[in-house]
């Protein structure tokens, strides 16, 4: 090997004892072994199947190619789109793909979009319902409140009329004339009256009037009562504490223990 | 031989012809086997580890020397392709026996305590030893360079470094090596 004089100066700048050694290789490859390894390489090419054909290169193209070129483009893009996926899966189960084993009634799809639409009106017929149906209880409360307050009227009534001289029990309107049930009789006093109210849950009057709220005389009930003090069921209906309020504004907790 | 007289730009043009394709790749493979043949050769050490890694690398020159683009020279991009085979085959070859831990057996120096010729006593055996027990880059360098006598700026494409710092890399691989050799 010729030594660049340059690199063998360089080296003797660095280091003398590097620059003796320079040009000595140690190692040896076998006999021939470069002869022979241009044959080798080419031999392992053809064993791996390495193109070593070449082919001429053909400028040719089939009949109509250009005129199906965009269209066939675009199915191979919705192909390779579509298989990109099922690709991706087992071979068992891309094979499987396109089979569907749900069925579903003649017309389904035809028929879907009507059944949607009629189911959306009839829901919003029952929202209007809905609306009444979210302060049921509230409603009930309302009731409720109305009813002591009828209650409380009646009972002021009685008292007066009582007071009047007319008997000696205020609560004497109560006979058996006048009420079918025999064990309304009980409630034949003030005392006892108030005492069956009391002892009535909210619950017990809400199940009472969820029963029998129908058979009201709701108009004799109205004029008999006074409303004058009743929250306006707006308000009660946009803040609900109205309602607590008209209770503790009307002393609901006495009117409970009198 | 008339092809190793040809120059690359000749070879290049004869490879991209199919009627001379063969014959070309074949007359590249003379004109640079050698020399990549030893500069593989000191990077794996033995001759079997060599010819794999030089065979496997002549093999991926097929595959991409149409796509070569002659901005860089064949010289510098064989170089190029060659250490990248070189390193890789060693890197694989580390994380095998760390796995297998036999890490003594694939040592470089064990390597080339193995090689038939190998004796200790021989400063060129020793500067041997020096070499191996420089880091990877350093090691590139100072064969590159001691060994292929190659220009720092052919260097610096292939090795993808300014040549400032291949020559400072070259001063101070050479000087471990001499105090190497002195203290072992």
């Amino acid at each position: 090997m010729n030594t660049d004089p340059n690199i063998l100066n360089e080296i003797r700048e660095i280091s003398p004892l590097l620059a003796d050694l320079h040009g000595i290789n140690v190692f040896q490859a076998p006999d021939n072994y470069f002869q022979n390894l241009p044959e080798s390489v080419l031999i392992r090419l053809d064993k791996e199947k390495v193109n070593l054909n070449i082919q001429e290169p053909s400028f040719e193209v089939p009949n109509g190619y250009f005129e199906s070129l965009s269209s066939n483009i675009l199915k191979k893009i919705k192909e390779e789109e579509m298989g990109s996926e099922s690709d991706e899966l087992p071979p068992v189960l891309s094979g499987q793909k396109s089979i569907n084993p749900f069925f579903i009634p003649q017309n389904y799809f035809e028929t879907f979009p009507q059944t949607v639409l009629d189911k959306i009106r009839n829901e919003d017929k029952r929202e209007t319902g809905k609306i009444v149906s979210f302060h049921f209880k509230k409603i009930y409360r309302y009731a409720t409140a109305a009813v002591i307050a009828v209650g409380l009227f009646l009972t002021s009534y009685l008292m007066f009329q009582n007071n009047s001289g007319k008997g000696k029990s205020g609560f004497a309107v109560v006979t058996r004339k006048t009420v079918d049930d025999p064990g309304a009789l009980k409630y034949n006093s003030e005392k006892a009256f108030n005492e069956g109210i009391a002892s009535l849950s909210d619950d017990q009057i809400i199940r009472y009037l969820e029963k029998n709220g129908n058979s009201f005389d709701m108009d004799a009930l109205i004029n008999s009562s006074d409303t004058s003090g009743l929250p306006n069921p707006e308000d009660y209906l946009i803040d609900e504490n109205t309602l607590n309020n008209y209770l503790n504004k009307i002393n609901y907790k006495n009117f409970e223990t009198q | 031989m008339s092809t190793e007289i040809q120059s690359d730009e000749e070879l290049l043009l004869q490879f991209r012809d199919p009627s001379t394709k063969e014959r070309a790749f074949e007359s590249i493979i003379k004109k640079y086997q050698e020399k990549l043949y030893w500069h593989i050769r000191r990077l794996v050490i033995n001759h079997e580890d060599a010819n794999d890694v030089l065979q496997n690398m002549f093999i991926k020159v097929w595959k991409s020397l149409d796509n070569f683009r002659e901005e860089s020279q064949l010289y510098t991009w064989l170089y190029r392709i060659s250490t990248n085979e070189s390193l890789t085959f060693l890197n694989n070859q580390k994380k095998r026996n760390s796995i297998s831990l036999d890490d003594e057996e694939y040592s470089p120096a064990y390597k080339l305590k193995s090689d038939p010729h190998f004796d200790a006593n021989k400063l060129e055996w020793k500067l041997q030893m020096a070499i191996q027990s420089l880091p990877e880059k350093q090691k590139l360098v100072f064969n590159l360079r001691y060994y292929d006598e190659m220009p720092y700026e052919q260097m610096s494409k292939v090795l993808e470094t300014s040549t400032g710092a291949l020559k400072a890399s070259y001063h101070h691989a050479a000087k471990k090596i001499e105090d190497f050799i002195l203290n072992h």
